[in-house]
């Protein structure tokens, strides 16, 4: 209840600049990991771990 | 039997002016020795004691190793040969003293401040010497090499740890990672790479720290790809994961794809204070691997970035080489990291060690793994945190225009409470200072996202590292002094979108 008279207290103006706002860093966001969903699934794909490499003997010479 | 079977070695403390190298303590045993003496480790830790400004050496005749008791017990008490249980222990120092001058040290009450003092501000470290006619350099704790390298490049070293050491009634300290060359009976070098690799870690999480006769036991207790455990004939990378799980702590292992990612990996865990194994493959065409530890990083300036779809820089670009313990050479020796094509045509991690004054490479190999120990309540991969990095960072250039292009972005782990500790430089504001250090739930270690300016912080993520995805764990945004006021409302939505608490 409290809440809601609150909400009724901002100007409206102020309200849509702050929705903007939110609405814009989200937009980023997305956009951002549009960009770089290549590069970030190249890393990811690295880490897939191989029976061969598990068996890999590392014994070195002195 | 005669009685001096029941009699105490005797000991005692001998000072020695550094000639420039070991060879004088590390005297030819009799017979055929495989290969040359002084061993090459013997030569280089005598090269790095020079580099480091060496001038005396104090022997002490009798010191019990835990690592070779150890070694004794499990493999060289069984021999015929009656190998003794106990080393040498040589401690070096930058000032020059002799005999006399120690006697009085060590006798004369008044001055016990002042000498305490000299001794810790001239220590150097120490290296056992262990009565083993092939591999005689044991246990070792030398100080890294100073922050400014003679190229420009910086130094750092975030996977050493003070290592108290006790002589004739006084405490010294020595902050470095233990080395040791490997004897082949108990251990090849991937236990003695493992074992440099858990000595940080093990201690700063209050666990046992393994000798090296432990871990070959532990790697040997399930999986012998190799016939027999002793003497070492090496260990395979799942024997090492193996040994890792049996110390306490959970391997990361991580193979290797491509330079920049090889670099990412290296950058993140060496600066948590890890220390990863590197498992390498001569270039020359030798079957045999072999395994390093990865102490420290040689850092230059962050490189531009060559996607011109993506607006920011990534930090683990400017790490242009590494410093490792090689148990064939030494400790600390400088690796350059490059690209090199192989010969199946991949581009591939090619790493290449050097000696402490050479500028020719020693040893030649492709990095075909990194295998991190870490606790195993850290669980998110630094790859998930680097997936939210790089789209968070993409986000940021857009939403920060004046900084596109130069923002630079960072991941890697570190204790919440030094985390908090290090706030108290953040200049945040009396709410935020108290709602991060009172009022915000974090994880023994969190996952953190460094987003800067070059080298102006704008802002943090902080993210839960118990859980295994980046995303939704973070638990903070935390800006910093680099982000002017007037971005704040985009840094609270950021926030929003993440369900963190915001800090200002």
């Amino acid at each position: 209840m409290k809440d809601d008279l609150n909400a009724e207290t901002v100007p409206q103006g102020q309200n849509q600049s702050a929705k903007r706002s939110e609405e814009r860093v989200k937009q980023a966001l997305e956009n951002a990991r549009q960009a770089v969903k290549p590069i970030v699934k190249q890393e990811m794909e690295g880490e897939l771990v191989s029976n061969e490499l598990l068996s890999v003997r590392l014994r070195g010479l002195r | 039997m005669n009685s001096s079977g029941y009699s105490y070695p005797k000991t005692d403390i001998t000072i020695s002016l550094f000639a420039g190298d070991l060879r004088a303590f590390f005297p030819k045993p009799q017979g055929l020795v495989e290969s040359e003496w002084p061993p090459t480790q013997v030569e280089y830790l005598g090269v790095y004691l020079r580099e480091l400004g060496c001038k005396t050496v104090l022997a002490e005749a009798h010191y019990m190793d835990r690592d070779y008791v150890d070694d004794v017990a499990l493999f060289y008490s069984r021999s015929l040969r009656s190998y003794p249980n106990y080393c040498q222990r040589l401690h070096f120092f930058s000032e020059t003293f002799d005999q006399n001058t120690w006697h009085s040290m060590v006798v004369e009450p008044g001055s016990r401040d002042k000498t305490k003092h000299f001794l810790q501000n001239s220590y150097l470290g120490f290296c056992v010497v262990r009565p083993l006619p092939g591999s005689p350099l044991g246990r070792t704790v030398v100080p890294t090499l100073g922050p400014d390298a003679k190229s420009g490049a910086r130094r750092s070293f975030g996977a050493v740890r003070p290592y108290e050491v006790h002589l004739a009634g006084y405490t010294l300290q020595v902050v470095g990672l233990v080395f040791q060359q490997q004897d082949q009976g108990v251990s090849a070098c991937a236990t003695t790479a493992l074992w440099s690799s858990m000595h940080n870690v093990t201690k700063a999480e209050g666990l046992t720290i393994l000798t090296p006769a432990e871990i070959t036991e532990a790697a040997s207790r399930y999986a012998l790809p190799t016939g027999r455990a002793l003497p070492s004939e090496g260990l395979t990378i799942q024997q090492i994961c193996e040994a890792t799980r049996a110390a306490g702590l959970q391997p990361v292992l991580i193979p290797s794809v491509s330079l920049d990612h090889d670099r990412a990996q290296l950058l993140a865990y060496l600066s948590s204070g890890f220390a990863p194994v590197l498992a390498l493959q001569p270039l020359s065409g030798s079957g045999v691997g072999h395994a390093v530890c990865a102490v420290g990083l040689k850092t230059n300036q962050v490189r531009p970035q060559t996607n011109p779809a993506l607006l920011y820089k990534d930090r683990a670009t400017s790490v242009c080489g590494i410093y490792i313990h090689d148990d064939r050479l030494g400790p600390y020796a400088a690796a350059e990291l490059v690209s090199w094509t192989a010969k199946d045509g991949r581009i591939r991690t090619a790493v290449f060690i050097r000696w402490p004054d050479a500028d020719v490479p020693t040893d030649q190999s492709l990095l075909q793994a990194i295998i991190v120990p870490v606790p195993a309540k850290l669980r998110m991969s630094l790859t998930r945190i680097r997936a939210l990095g790089h789209g968070l960072v993409q986000a940021a250039a857009v939403l920060f225009p004046e900084f596109a292009g130069q923002i630079v972005f960072n991941c890697r782990y570190q204790l919440a409470s030094d985390y908090l500790a290090r706030a108290a430089d953040f200049e945040l504001s009396n709410d935020g200072c108290y709602a991060l250090k009172c009022e915000t739930v974090l994880s023994r270690f969190i996952g953190l996202i460094e987003i800067t300016n070059e080298n102006e912080p704008l802002f943090d993520v902080l993210l839960d590292a118990t859980e295994t995805l980046a995303n939704p764990s973070a638990l903070a945004v935390v800006g910093r002094k680099g982000l002017p006021a007037k971005y704040h409302s985009e840094l609270a939505n950021i926030a929003l979108e993440f369900a963190a608490r915001l800090i200002l």
